[in-house]
């Protein structure tokens, strides 16, 4: 067993309402383009707006897979896919034990639940069909993956709300750095766009209105005039290794995975508290041996709503003291939403994004940032040609676990940009 | 029902619901070799039992059955001998 503290990230890939793959979500970050869409619910007469992938799988699969494969699972196993194919990989089975996948998902597959509650409730069902309990169980996402590209070690799901991704990344983190694995695909996946899905958070009051205006512009974080989380679906994965198992496979990287830190609330099971918020955010950088000034970029967890993003506007402050006051700050789910259990990944990924391709992506729609989330806000236009060195990307779950992870721009190794075509091993 | 009004139910189940071309389904193609596994047959199970109002009471197939092995075992069961 071999440790190191060096892991970097040579594959990604994204199913997501910015962008079917890399290529798609660099031109939406550097537009601030919104792919958040007017959505119906089936059975509901409410319209929400919501993060909407446009399109549907169905023609990915054949029919003899498609009856074990909830939406979410293909958009994981799309996802998944590339990131590995981006890494230069396909068949981990020669790996054995020693690569593993870390997923993170929230419902799983909640359109087969709602789907089965229909038929038990409505048409009296008293058995489902067989493959509802394998499309709907939470780790479906993960497993299909390791059937798929034959990862034999540690296969494992976080449901950690929506920190899940983001917890599945930082103990894929662990257990290369531990010496356990040599390689991990992790990342998430969420398909909630269910009425079940959309009206118990709806139940919440959390949820924003679409925009008169602009259905797009309907998610505002960090805005004074801002009104509520918006629901949004996709997956997207990375591939993490050594720098030294990298290097021997002679692939470039995108950017190491330099710190991670996880801290909980213990306080509420919807509040978040400041204090555990810093907490993740302090750990990481410790983890990542790095003093707050030294970050050249954060992106942030908020959601747009009310309480949650005063509260992390105070936790940066408190776990960056002075840097808070100049480090940049942006949460881009103003133009993707929230997804959930992918939500930590993504931004994650546009976090590695914005050291590779030196631009500082943006916090759409705030024209009047909210006094009390007073940051040094990225607020509508992104800002290009920024050297971005080193960048933090921050969620928060409810019931309160917090996470960060922290990326740098990796001095040795090849640099990887997601305009490249794919390596081949 | 004899087992060739079996076979030919099963064919247009598979071909249905799992987009199996009917002339892959002769009675000696086998599940495994046609991508077709325990839950499949299962589902197939069903179609049948709701299309004949009746249940299949044993469907112990032997491993890796054929589909002529599975018509046998589902006639044993409407001759009512499972």
């Amino acid at each position: 067993m071999t440790s190191s503290r060096d892991v970097v990230i040579t594959g990604m890939g994204v199913v997501s309402p910015v962008g079917c793959d890399m290529e798609e979500l660099v031109s939406h970050l550097s537009t601030a383009r919104s792919g958040i869409r007017l959505c119906t619910p089936r059975g509901l007469s409410k319209t929400f707006p919501a993060g909407v992938v446009p399109r549907t799988f169905t023609d990915v699969f054949t029919k003899l897979e498609l009856p074990t494969l909830d939406r979410c699972q293909q958009m994981a196993i799309i996802a998944a896919r590339q990131a590995i194919a981006d890494a230069g990989l396909g068949d981990f089975s020669a790996y054995k034990q020693r690569a593993g996948l870390y997923y993170g998902t929230v419902r799983g597959g909640a359109e087969t639940e709602q789907n089965w509650y229909e038929q038990l409730l409505v048409e009296r069902k008293e058995a489902s069909r067989p493959f509802t309990i394998m499309a709907l169980m939470h780790n479906a996402g993960a497993a299909q993956i390791s059937i798929r590209h034959q990862i034999l070690g540690p296969v494992m799901t976080h449901s950690t709300a929506c920190a899940s991704s983001g917890t599945a990344i930082g103990e894929a983190l662990r257990a290369i750095r531990d010496g356990y694995i040599d390689i991990a695909v992790a990342g998430g996946a969420e398909a909630p766009l269910t009425p079940a899905v959309m009206g118990a958070f709806d139940g919440t009051r959390a949820l924003a209105a679409p925009d008169k205006s602009d259905v797009g512009r309907s998610c505002r974080p960090f805005a004074k005039d801002r009104a509520g989380l918006v629901l949004s679906e996709g997956a997207a994965f990375i591939v993490l290794e050594s720098a030294e198992h990298a290097r021997r496979r002679g692939v470039p990287c995108y950017a190491s995975l330099a710190g991670y830190g996880v801290a909980s609330d213990g306080y509420h099971i919807a509040s978040p508290k400041a204090e555990g918020e810093a907490t993740a955010m302090r750990l990481a950088l410790e983890d990542a041996g790095l003093m707050p000034a030294e970050i050249d970029y954060v992106n942030a967890h908020a959601t747009a709503t009310k309480g949650g993003d005063m509260v992390e506007a105070n936790a940066i402050h408190m776990a960056f003291g002075e840097a808070a006051k100049t480090v940049p700050v942006s949460s881009t789910k103003s133009i993707h939403g929230h997804l959930m259990g992918a939500a930590s990944v993504l931004e994650l990924m546009i976090t590695v994004v914005a050291i590779t391709e030196s631009f500082l992506p943006a916090t759409a729609y705030l024209d009047e940032i909210d006094s009390q989330c007073e940051l040094n806000h990225v607020a509508n236009s992104p800002i290009f040609d920024r050297q971005i060195e080193r960048a933090m990307s921050f969620s928060a779950g409810f019931g309160g676990t917090n996470v960060a992870l922290v990326v740098s721009k990796h001095r040795e190794m090849a640099a990887k940009r997601p305009s490249i075509p794919v390596l081949s091993k | 029902m004899d087992k060739a009004d079996i076979l030919s139910r099963i064919q247009t189940s598979l071909h249905e619901r799992f987009g199996l071309e009917v002339d892959q389904l002769g009675e000696s193609a086998r599940l495994r070799d046609l991508g077709v596994d325990s839950l499949h047959v299962v589902e197939i199970m069903l179609d049948l039992e709701a299309e004949l109002g009746t249940s299949l009471v044993d469907l112990s197939f032997p491993p890796n059955p054929s589909l002529g092995e599975v018509v046998a075992v589902i006639a044993r069961n409407l001759a009512g001998d499972a």
